[in-house]
């Protein structure tokens, strides 16, 4: 939801690590972050400030680390990576190795897929030999948001 | 041998024993008086310890209000203890400030109740720490407990239970039911 990027950011773990001189904070076991609709559960989570007034950068690790949001429409998108990575200021997921995107029933995966939450675009990619899939139900051709060079 | 004789027979041997133990006790200094015991060496007021490091730098300096030094149990009570824990460079880094404070002769320090480490450094990444009880090793400038703990910073507020804290690698980690607000400025 929109009203999500302008919420506190809530952490939950057994274990954090502050190491202020890389301005790095990991959170680490069972980690649960909190953001309005968005909640990400991850085994480790890095927290990184990239220069000084700089975007914020969450990066989610484990097997695998998952994304969920509510859309303004009431939608629910659930994505899911070995590494995903949030930057807060640009409102942009990254999902990195076996990359999965669930909207409604429709599905994208990937090596890569970049997931702008903000203009509801995803861009997925491969790497070697897999292919990217997507799947769409007849009844969402319409209003799933498709960028130009993926035609199915 | 009469019921008589008897009796003071066992009056001696009992007055005999009981001599015996009290010697006994004196020896060993057991039964010195306590108080006694737990006399200060000496005290002092507005007592200040520098510790330096091997490269000559100032490592950190131990403050106190009031001091009591026990020799017999080799430590000093500090009360309103102040640390300032200095960097590599020797520049002032933190301060660590308790209302009760002990000093161990192996450089040991125990703080209690609302210990608090402010940092010294302006605009820095954390503001202050909370807890009612720290260890820190003047030595290697180190902090550790098991009790709760509560951080800040400009961007989050951390709290947890249990610390381990590196003070010249600025490094702090809270060891168990770690909850965090983060300060997101979209």
């Amino acid at each position: 939801k929109q009203s999500d990027y302008k919420q506190k950011v809530y952490v939950d773990s057994v274990r954090q690590v502050a190491e202020l001189n890389d301005n790095k904070l990991t959170f680490l076991d069972d980690v649960v972050i909190r953001q309005g609709t968005i909640e990400i559960h991850a085994d480790k989570v890095e927290v990184i400030r990239h220069g000084d007034k700089g975007a914020d950068e969450m990066i989610a690790t484990g097997k695998p680390a998952r994304f969920h949001q509510l859309l303004d429409n009431g939608k629910p998108v659930d994505a899911q990576a070995n590494r995903l990575s949030y930057k807060l200021k640009e409102r942009m997921v990254v999902l990195n190795g076996n990359a999965r995107i669930q909207q409604s029933d429709n599905e994208i995966s990937g090596d890569q897929i970049r997931y702008d939450i903000q203009k509801q675009q995803m861009v997925a990619e491969s790497s070697g030999g897999s292919r990217v899939k997507t799947i769409f139900l007849p009844a969402d051709m319409g209003s799933f948001d498709q960028p130009a060079q993926e035609k199915p | 041998m009469s019921r008589q004789t008897l009796l003071i027979g066992v009056l001696f041997l009992f007055s005999l024993l009981s001599w015996r133990w009290f010697e006994a006790g004196r020896d060993s200094g057991t039964l010195t008086n306590p108080e006694e015991y737990y006399q200060p060496t000496f005290t002092a007021n507005k007592l200040k310890y520098l510790n330096f490091a091997d490269n000559g730098l100032l490592r950190n300096e131990v403050s106190a209000d009031y001091t009591e030094y026990y020799n017999q149990l080799e430590q000093t009570e500090l009360f309103n203890p102040v640390i300032i824990a200095h960097d590599e460079q020797g520049k002032a880094q933190w301060r660590i400030s308790a209302q009760q404070g002990i000093l161990n002769l192996n450089d040991n320090a125990i703080l209690r109740d609302q210990v608090r480490i402010q940092a010294l450094t302006p605009n820095d990444t954390l503001n202050w720490l909370e807890t009612p009880y720290l260890e820190m090793d003047l030595i290697r400038n180190e902090v550790r407990n098991h009790h709760p703990v509560t951080m800040e910073g400009p961007r989050f507020h951390l709290e947890g239970l249990g610390l381990r804290g590196q003070l010249n690698q600025r490094i702090y980690e809270i060891l168990d039911k770690s909850h965090g607000i983060y300060f997101n400025q979209p």
